[in-house]
């Protein structure tokens, strides 16, 4: 079994891997009421820290430093100042919008945690670290994140 | 400001659908494929302890020397271990649950590799470690240079 086998080729193989998925997420509880807000009455909600005070947008069930558990929800006006962005200028799949587009961290006002989406309404070139920002809704809702087209400059 | 959460017999849910087919360049091991179109299994061979490997690897994980030696593995070998999935998973080819009648094996070959596998007998009662088997491959024109090229192998009467 041990002899050299030179007939096999040695040429070069690509093959395709292929490969799919189909993830079914459940947002729970906590997620369920934060994009129900948002689709039904366009209201953006934290949740407070009993403990440590924080509030977190998007919320979660527990707090992360001090993990106690949380329920108490506070209403957000929406806007908020920019803390963070990036623009996406190449094109590849699954991208939600068609590039050249920007992505930002929103530091929301009586919020603790920015949260990530996208910038709209604004020159790219001229998007600043601490901007304010308001959201921008879509007309039709379906219970997503995306609900929120983007954030555009407040006036 | 605040309200308080209540029971809420709705509960978003959404799929996440995507197609994560990509394109991967075997390089060094293309010659294992190449044998395994041709209905062979072919391994590298360490020049220090004759220890085979598959999938190959131009480099002896144990000695760190370049294996430039290829080993037929012959179409046999000797069950080491079994193991079968009794719930439904994702298929990653396909997104969708699926059960999984036939165990999945480790196999020692002839030539002295091991490889992993589907094994042909569902029944588990009836393996036994160091049982013989023999490949069972896909009709030639159906091959890819896949592992998968090798549908099941069969345990034999020695």
């Amino acid at each position: 079994m041990t002899q050299n086998l030179p007939e096999i080729p040695d040429t070069l193989v690509n093959v395709d891997v292929i490969g799919y998925s189909n993830f079914l997420v459940n947002t729970g509880a906590t997620g369920t009421k934060f994009l129900k807000e948002i689709r039904d009455n366009k209201k953006i909600m934290g949740i407070k820290c009993p403990s440590c005070g924080k509030v977190y947008v998007p919320p979660r069930l527990h707090c992360p430093t001090c993990f106690a558990r949380m329920s108490e929800w506070v209403k957000l006006s929406g806007k908020g100042s920019l803390t963070s962005y990036t623009v996406v200028r190449y094109e590849e799949p699954y991208l939600p919008k068609q590039p050249p587009f920007a992505y930002g961290i929103i530091q929301m006002d009586s919020a603790d945690t920015g949260m990530a989406h996208f910038l709209g309404e604004v020159d790219l070139d001229k998007i600043k670290i601490g901007m304010r920002l308001e959201p921008v809704f879509k007309e039709e809702r379906e219970g997503s994140i995306l609900d929120i087209d983007y954030f555009k400059p407040s006036s | 400001m605040t309200t308080e959460q209540k029971q809420d017999p709705e509960f978003i849910q959404f799929r996440y659908p995507r197609d994560v087919t990509y394109h991967h360049a075997l390089g060094y091991q293309s010659k294992f494929a190449n044998g395994l179109k041709q209905g062979r299994i072919l391994a590298t061979k360490c020049p220090v302890d004759g220890r085979c490997t598959i999938p190959p690897r131009i480099v002896c994980p144990m000695h760190h020397v370049r294996q430039t030696e290829w080993v037929d593995q012959g179409q046999r070998g000797r069950l080491i271990s079994a193991f079968k999935i009794n719930f439904p998973m994702f298929n990653s080819r396909t997104g969708e649950l699926q059960t999984w009648e036939n165990p999945i094996i480790a196999v020692e070959l002839e030539g002295g590799a091991r490889m992993d596998g589907w094994c042909m007998e569902t029944d588990t009662s009836k393996l036994k470690t160091g049982m013989l088997l023999e490949a069972v491959w896909r009709p030639e024109e159906e091959r890819q240079g896949r592992a998968d090229d090798i549908m099941y192998w069969k345990p034999i009467e020695e």
